[in-house]
């Protein structure tokens, strides 16, 4: 088990009468890219901001690279995405992440040297004078996105980092993020937007109304509907034989050499498969348990309540 | 026990965050107002002056020192320095004065009410300098500018009005006298936009948008200072201790201390209202370090959603 960067137990949060969180419990390991999956409201930026001390919470605990949550020596190390992220139009791009650079404690020398840096790795160099309010939306997302990287931070967290963003730049920041993790650096990727997540993340978390429903690595969330894809030389013989087994829910025929399995007893059918195939006395090209997308997975686990985790509904 | 490579460390960081700070304000249109709003009327005098009233003061000097001899040179060093003294009314009527605390307002209301409204605060909150080390840096980078505005503008009308003493070989001798009522005038107007200042963020701390920041100094100014001010006057005859209530204005306060300071014991009981000008400067203090304090315990305690 590696180190957790981040870690929460039971955190509550109300505000108000309304429940927002109702015990969110996981942790982030280091190095890895950790989506944080749920619709608007689910409590995303409500976990995210507690981690940051920007609110508290009224119940549980949250750990930030082994610092208490908000702690000013843990904020060092941590950079911040927010999902609607303010700036100052009449600043220039250099100002703007000069003082942010300041707000770490860095020297003023050095606070321009990274920001100049960063600026062309986002590709804002020419920008670099220029006035914030001349951006478009699109430029002040990647503008935001750099600042996070000011501090040169082992965390990074990151609430919707590609919203406003066109394609491009959209799988521009993708990569920028997936190079992170390569860095050595634990990532929080906050988003509902799922096939982005899929693309960068490794482990996920799905909250919905504050609470944990799902989490683990994503291959292992996609074998949970207990689907099965099997391919042979005659995919009839066998379908046949399988209806007739009282722990398969239900069988299709995807083409002329595929079929796929939904079944309510894993192992049994697991176990008994090889056998059923032997007696249908068809070939066995490939066998494999569907890869459920990420997007099925989430609309599944939404609709279905889910189990939670670490909390009560 | 603070560990002292910590300390200088924390002070290190915080000088940096100030000077940037200071760099950065030259960036809004709203510090230039501020800056012509302190510099545009001795712009305005010192033109007038030289336009219209120089020559006259330069005759009128000749023609006493050629009338009366060396013996008017006395006079003429005792009629500047009330020329001087009389400048108070720039530093109270203008620097002190509500309209003061509502530009004020504007300039701070942007420190924390406009960064929660643009959603800036969840950078700037979330970083590793404190919410109310941040707040300081602010406030302290707008009081040194305006102690800078503050100086130059009383400083300057100051030596304006000693100039036709140069021809008489007076101007020395003259600025040496003033040199006092001066300083005076510059500590007690940087106190007043201090506890301005100090104000206009605690209104910044408590509301969630600029504007409101901005009609809260507005009520302040203009309602409740005058309703305590006519409770004070009404009540004040029977039950002194109601008089109190006055130093709730700071601009009066201010402009009494200053006359206070400049004119001396006597001139101050002339005032409809006894006020005290020490317990005025007291409160002065109290609003400024007061003020600054809570917004500073609030910013570290609020939530900021």
């Amino acid at each position: 088990m590696k180190e957790a960067v981040i870690k929460v137990e039971g955190l509550v949060k109300f505000y108000g009468k309304i429940r927002a969180l109702a015990g969110v419990t996981f942790e982030v390991e280091h190095g890895t890219c950790f989506g944080y999956l749920g619709p608007n409201g689910a409590g995303k930026t409500t976990t995210i901001r507690i981690l940051l001390g920007l609110i508290k919470q009224d119940a549980g605990r949250a750990f930030i690279l082994g610092e208490k949550a908000g702690s000013r020596k843990a904020l060092r190390r941590v950079g911040y995405l927010p999902e609607r992220p303010g700036f100052y139009d009449h600043w220039t791009l250099l100002d703007y992440m000069r003082y942010i650079g300041t707000l770490y404690g860095m020297a003023l020398r050095e606070a321009k040297r990274r920001a100049e840096e960063l600026l062309e790795w986002i590709k804002l160099g020419d920008w670099a004078y220029e006035k914030i309010g001349n951006l478009s939306a699109g430029m002040r997302q990647r503008l935001a996105f750099a600042q996070a990287f000011i501090n040169d931070p082992d965390l990074l967290i990151l609430d919707e980092p590609t919203s406003n963003l066109d394609p491009m730049a959209r799988i521009e920041i993708l990569d920028k993020i997936k190079s992170a993790v390569r860095e050595g650096r634990t990532v929080l990727f906050s988003s509902h937007v799922l096939p982005e997540v899929e693309r960068v993340s490794d482990h996920i978390v799905i909250i919905h109304r504050g609470l944990i429903l799902a989490q683990g690595r994503i291959e292992d969330l996609r074998r949970l509907p207990n689907t099965y894809s099997i391919k042979t030389d005659n995919p009839q013989i066998l379908v046949n034989e399988l209806k007739n087994l009282s722990y398969v829910k239900n069988v299709s025929i995807k083409d002329r050499e595929t079929l796929f399995v939904e079944v309510e007893d894993v192992s049994r059918f697991e176990g008994e498969i090889a056998r059923i195939i032997a007696k249908c006395g068809v070939k066995l090209k490939r066998f494999e348990p569907v890869g459920e997308s990420l997007e099925n997975i989430y609309v599944r686990i939404v609709r279905e309540g889910g189990i939670p985790v670490g909390g009560q509904r | 026990m603070v560990d002292r490579d910590e300390l200088k460390n924390k002070i290190e960081v915080f000088g940096r965050l100030l000077l940037e700070e200071m760099r950065i304000s030259y960036r809004s249109k709203r510090f230039y107002i501020y800056l012509i709003l302190f510099l545009l009327p001795p712009l305005f005098m010192s033109l007038w002056y030289f336009i219209f009233q120089y020559h006259i003061d330069i005759q009128t000097i000749d023609l006493k020192i050629f009338m009366q001899g060396e013996g008017a040179k006395e006079d003429i060093l005792t009629e500047r320095v009330n020329i001087v003294k009389g400048m108070r009314g720039i530093s109270s009527g203008l620097y002190m004065s509500g309209l003061m605390g509502l530009l004020i307002a504007v300039i701070s209301s942007e420190w924390v009410a406009g960064e929660r409204h643009s959603g800036m605060h969840n950078i700037t909150f979330s970083k590793f300098m404190s919410r109310s080390g941040i707040l300081l840096a602010r406030y302290i980078a707008f009081l040194i500018h305006s102690a800078i505005f503050v100086t130059i503008a009383i400083l300057w009308v100051g030596v304006l009005v000693l100039t036709p003493l140069i021809n008489v070989g007076l101007f020395f001798e003259a600025f040496s006298k003033t040199a006092n009522i001066l300083l005076i005038m510059i500590g007690v107007t940087i106190l007043c936009i201090l506890a301005y200042t100090s104000l206009a963020t605690l209104f910044s701390v408590l509301s969630p948008r600029p504007m409101i920041a901005i009609i809260m100094m507005l009520i302040y100014t203009m309602v409740i200072v005058s309703i305590v001010s006519v409770i004070a006057l009404i009540f004040g005859q029977q039950n002194p201790a109601l008089y109190n209530l006055m130093y709730l204005s700071l601009s009066n306060d201010g402009s009494v201390v200053m006359e206070h300071f400049i004119l001396g014991e006597e001139f101050w009981k002339s005032y409809i209202i006894p006020q005290d000008p020490y317990v005025a400067l007291s409160v002065l203090i109290a609003v400024s370090v007061g003020g600054l304090v809570l917004a500073c315990l609030l910013l570290e305690t609020r939530e900021f959603s």
